[in-house]
């Protein structure tokens, strides 16, 4: 029964053998922000991912390959930011999805942003999330999320096996 | 007497332990934010002072080092051989010495391995998941091979013989730590020589994560390829021996990094003979490893202006396919390092200029770079220049390079830092044409990454404060440091580590104060690389200013070149040579979780009333007048006249005096007023009317705890602004809300704090009076006026064609 679980284990996992070469440890990065803002004047919940652009730059040629020059090519970042979307989810109190739009990216300084929306849904008592976006990639990767909501702010850091964690008002 | 004694031991450690605060508030909720560090900093004594300086009976330990090393490179291995000198400058007795074993953390029964929670990210390595939500816990092939490597080679340290001049020496093995029991105890004052023989097995940097290791490169025409080899933390050091700790030997879980001592050493390091060796030290027998041409080279690159190969690419090339069969062994010294590491591979291009810094410590230092064809055409451009620059804006900041060589390493290590040396990991992309290439993106880290590994050489290289415990004493000031010459490199690169950067991680809950021991960091680059470096940005653009913390900043670094800082001596230095209390902000910065986070929330507008009643009551009137009237009597007054108005003859006094109106009981008591004054009252009170100044009262309130100056931006009726800033002193009595009077001649229309993001404000929403909507990133993204400069795709945009007039016209005609 192990064994069974461990061979299917494995061949899901095959991206993850794409392990960059180079690990960092006298100079940071592998950190990831990400603000989810409760906007009340847009009436949205607002997600904002802040990657380092080196970071991303690594992680794009590690997963598509080819061209990876995010400061140059806006077909590079799109990718990374559908990449991004599809490794990032938020849920209600019920486990139902709460579905983002996604709006957009742009490189601000050595950071690329990455932009999604959904309004905010009536009633919502807790917010589960998970953000695995470059955890695939580097083991080592941190993605921080700040839930703020009326001036509160709630954290959650995905890091080593945390994959999901949920947040209640 | 025996339990008085006792007792008085225990009480002396309580009050020794600076977590167990000996004054507390105990009533009421007011918090001193300036109450002074004294009683949390360590007593001074004769070895560090009050004031942050080495004391008058300052002492560090000396070790010297003789190594013979032998790079078995088929085998992957190295066998070596060391002599040992231990100087007791310490005014104790020593009867055993504690050295470190940083490669027996990679055996399986290390503390590391063995503690490693599963699914943890204290381990750096392969990424593991844990279970969870029916999902089946998951290791990646990347873990596998970390331990199928772990499990196929015998890793950690052989240690064949510990001996001195009479024979074996008593040794005992505690993980990564070896004590080695003297024959006889060391004095104060005496030096002892053992010698260690000992062998380990190189780690592959790729598979485990180790700051060092060998990276094969399989695709190189020599049959069975090529490896590049780093080699550090590869002989048994001494662990320091100090003032404040005794032996510094607290095991090595991976994170914390190393507490060395300094030291003289001789190391002849014996390779394949078509190496290239890169080495703390210098090289002491060129004849005998270079061929005449390098030498010549390497001369004429003394007084070059650029970058100078000792060997091309081509020559390179020509190495990494032919091999050889003998070896050669390359001969260094290091005077005065603090540790010792090395590089080899028959892959190296070599390249080397000196850079003339003048002044009397080491007027010529020779800034080098190695690296394979896989980091070209980026290296040979950008790295040796990257090493100059860095010493050209760290020795203005602290001292002379104070080392013959600086060197840039290209090898499986994404950045790490030796005396002399550097590991440095950026590459280029083969393409299909056949040229490498790299991105802007790439470009930048490059040269952000040998800035920042080159500036360890001075901080904590050569200002050797204690990485094992204190990860931001060098990764903090040296991300300070490495910003400042980003900035002076191209400033139109963003190097950011600015306080606006980090407002996100000090407002999360997931975050510990910068003074936490190194393996206990949560989220390590926040906390003790961009938190510690925008702090120190703060104090020199914002609180004490540039003239005030260069020169306490200089005084640290002088004070402590070559010897042991601890985190109070850096703390009371700035405070001493800047003459500036700083206590509340190492509080509230690196001894608290408090983020920044001040609004403006009232203004009040004042007047001064002249007691004339002839004017006062005139101004009551006024103010009177321009309160709106009432809806009800204004909706009356549509509909029609009222009684009063239709019956004029009831009028009486009463309707032709309001209450302002004044009367010579006023004026009579207005001149009683005036007499009674003072010569001085009256003389104050005629200047204040004359001048008949606005006076305005602003609340401010501190919602984010961290007391900071309130920098103002006063915004006036005629346009014209004015900066104001308010010490931070001004939160001493109440550190949650205070008030300011600010006197002016002209009226105030708005205000902003902080209006340049100097102070890592968390909420800027709150820093404007009136309030002013500001947008959230994503709403400004989406708004349509918004082109980001940046992400603008010149590379497409820039091949536009250039439209004539006749273009748009046919444009036009097509559109309608």
């Amino acid at each position: 029964m192990i064994a069974r679980r461990c061979q299917a284990t494995l061949a899901a996992l095959s991206l993850a053998a794409l392990l960059l070469a180079a690990p960092l440890l006298g100079h940071q990065q592998k950190e990831s922000i990400t603000r989810v803002l409760f906007n009340s004047r847009t009436g949205n919940i607002e997600v904002m991912h802040r990657f380092l652009l080196h970071d991303a730059e690594h992680a794009t040629r590690e997963l598509f390959g080819g061209d990876a020059d995010l400061l140059g090519s806006a077909a590079a970042r799109d990718r990374f930011e559908s990449y991004v979307h599809k490794r990032f989810y938020l849920a209600d109190q019920d486990g139902e999805a709460i579905v983002l739009t996604p709006v957009g990216n742009e490189i601000d300084g050595h950071h690329l942003w990455v932009y999604a929306e959904a309004p905010i849904p009536e009633g919502l008592t807790a917010l589960t999330l998970s953000h695995e976006a470059l955890r695939d990639v580097w083991p080592e990767q941190v993605n921080l999320v700040n839930v703020e909501r009326d001036k509160t702010v709630r954290s959650a850091t995905f890091d080593g096996g945390q994959r999901e964690a949920t947040i209640r008002f | 007497m025996i339990r008085y004694t006792l007792w008085l031991s225990l009480a002396a450690l309580l009050f020794a332990s600076p977590t167990l605060s000996s004054v507390e508030q105990t009533k009421g909720k007011f918090q001193d934010k300036f109450r002074q560090l004294d009683e949390v900093l360590p007593t001074a004594n004769a070895y560090r002072t009050a004031g942050g300086e080495p004391g008058h009976q300052y002492w560090q330990q000396k070790v010297d080092y003789d190594i013979d090393v032998r790079l078995i490179e088929d085998r992957r291995r190295i066998e070596a051989s060391q002599r040992i000198r231990y100087t007791n400058n310490s005014p104790d007795t020593l009867r055993f010495l504690w050295l470190q074993l940083d490669q027996n953390r990679f055996r399986d029964d290390s503390l590391a391995e063995r503690s490693a929670a599963f699914a943890d990210s204290s381990r750096r390595g392969p990424r593991v998941e844990d279970a969870r939500n029916g999902n089946p816990a998951r290791l990646s092939l990347a873990e596998l091979r970390r331990r199928q490597f772990m499990a196929d080679n015998a890793l950690g340290y052989e240690l064949p013989s510990v001996r001195d001049a009479g024979g074996e020496l008593a040794h005992t093995v505690v993980g990564t730590n070896l004590r080695v029991d003297l024959r006889s105890p060391l004095k104060p004052g005496e030096t002892t020589e053992f010698e260690i023989d000992f062998a380990f097995n190189i780690l592959d940097e790729n598979s485990v994560s180790a700051r060092a290791g060998y990276e094969h490169f399989p695709d190189d025409e020599r049959e069975g390829g090529n490896d590049i080899f780093l080699l550090a933390q590869w002989f048994p050091r001494l662990h320091a021996y100090t003032d404040y700790e005794g032996w510094t030997n607290k095991e090595f879980l991976g994170r914390g990094e190393f507490t060395l001592e300094f030291g003289d050493y001789t190391v002849d390091i014996t390779v394949p003979e078509d190496h290239i060796v890169s080495s703390t030290g210098e090289l002491q027998n060129p004849d005998a490893v270079l061929t005449s041409t390098q030498r010549e080279r390497l001369e004429s690159a003394r007084t070059a202006d650029a970058p100078v190969f000792i060997v091309t690419a081509e020559e390179a090339l020509e190495n990494e396919r032919e091999g050889a069969s003998g070896e050669k062994t390359w001969r260094f010294q290091a005077d005065k390092v603090r540790d010792f590491a090395w590089a080899s591979s028959r892959k190296f291009i070599w390249d080397a200029q000196g850079y003339q810094q003048g002044g009397e410590v080491q007027p010529e230092v020779m800034a080098m770079s190695f690296y394979p064809k896989e980091g070209e055409p980026l290296w040979s451009k950008y790295s040796t220049a990257s090493v100059i620059h860095t010493m050209k804006v760290y020795s203005r900041f602290s001292f002379d390079y104070p080392y013959p060589v600086a060197q840039s390493v290209n090898g499986p290590v994404g950045g790490m830092e030796y005396p002399m040396i550097t590991f440095n990991g950026p590459r280029t992309e083969l393409q299909d044409d056949g040229d490498r290439t790299y991105s802007l993106g790439e470009k930048r880290y490059l040269v952000g990454v040998i800035i920042h590994e080159i500036g360890h050489i001075y901080f904590p290289m050569t200002v050797n404060s204690d990485e094992r415990q204190w990860t931001w004493m060098d990764e903090g000031l040296n991300s300070f440091l490495d910003a400042m010459a980003g900035w002076e490199w191209d400033p139109e690169i963003p190097w950011n580590n600015e306080p606006r950067d980090i407002v996100d991680y000090m407002k999360s809950e997931t975050q510990v104060p910068i003074m936490t021991q190194s393996d206990s960091v949560l989220r390590l680059g926040p906390n003790a690389y961009a938190k510690p470096a925008a702090a120190l940005m703060i104090l020199r653009e914002t609180i004490l200013g540039r003239e005030l913390f260069d020169f306490a900043f200089r005084e640290y670094s002088r004070r402590w070149m070559f010897k042991r800082p601890a985190p109070a001596d850096f703390f009371r230095t700035m405070e001493e040579a800047s003459g500036v209390d700083l206590d509340w902000f190492w509080r509230g910065w690196f001894y608290t979780t408090d983020h920044v986070d001040i609004s403006i929330d009232r203004v009040w507008k004042l007047r001064l009333d002249t007691k004339d009643p002839d004017i006062d009551y005139a101004r009551r009137r006024q103010e009177e007048a321009e309160k709106p009237d009432s809806v009800i009597v204004e909706r009356n007054r549509a509909e029609g006249p009222t009684w009063v108005e239709q019956n004029p003859d009831i009028r009486d006094f009463y309707d032709e005096n309001d209450r302002f109106t004044v009367t010579n009981k006023e004026r009579n008591k207005y001149q009683k007023f005036l007499s009674g004054l003072e010569d001085w009252e009256r003389e104050v009170l005629e200047r204040a009317l004359k001048e008949d100044r606005n006076y305005y009262v602003l609340e401010f309130n501190n919602h984010g705890g961290l007391v900071m100056p309130i920098l103002l931006e006063l915004t006036y009726e005629d346009g014209t602004t004015e900066r104001l800033d308010i010490p931070a002193e001004i939160w001493r009595r109440n550190a949650r809300s205070v008030k300011k009077l600010v006197v002016t001649d002209r009226e105030l229309t708005q205000v902003v704090v902080d209006p340049n993001w100097e102070t890592a404000d968390t909420d800027v929403e709150n820093n404007h009076y009136p309030r002013r909507i500001i947008p959230s990133r994503l709403e400004a993204f989406k708004s349509p006026d918004r082109k980001s400069g940046v992400s603008r795709d010149l590379m497409q945009d820039i091949k536009t064609e250039l439209k004539t007039e006749t273009d748009e016209d046919e444009e036009n005609e097509d559109e309608e």
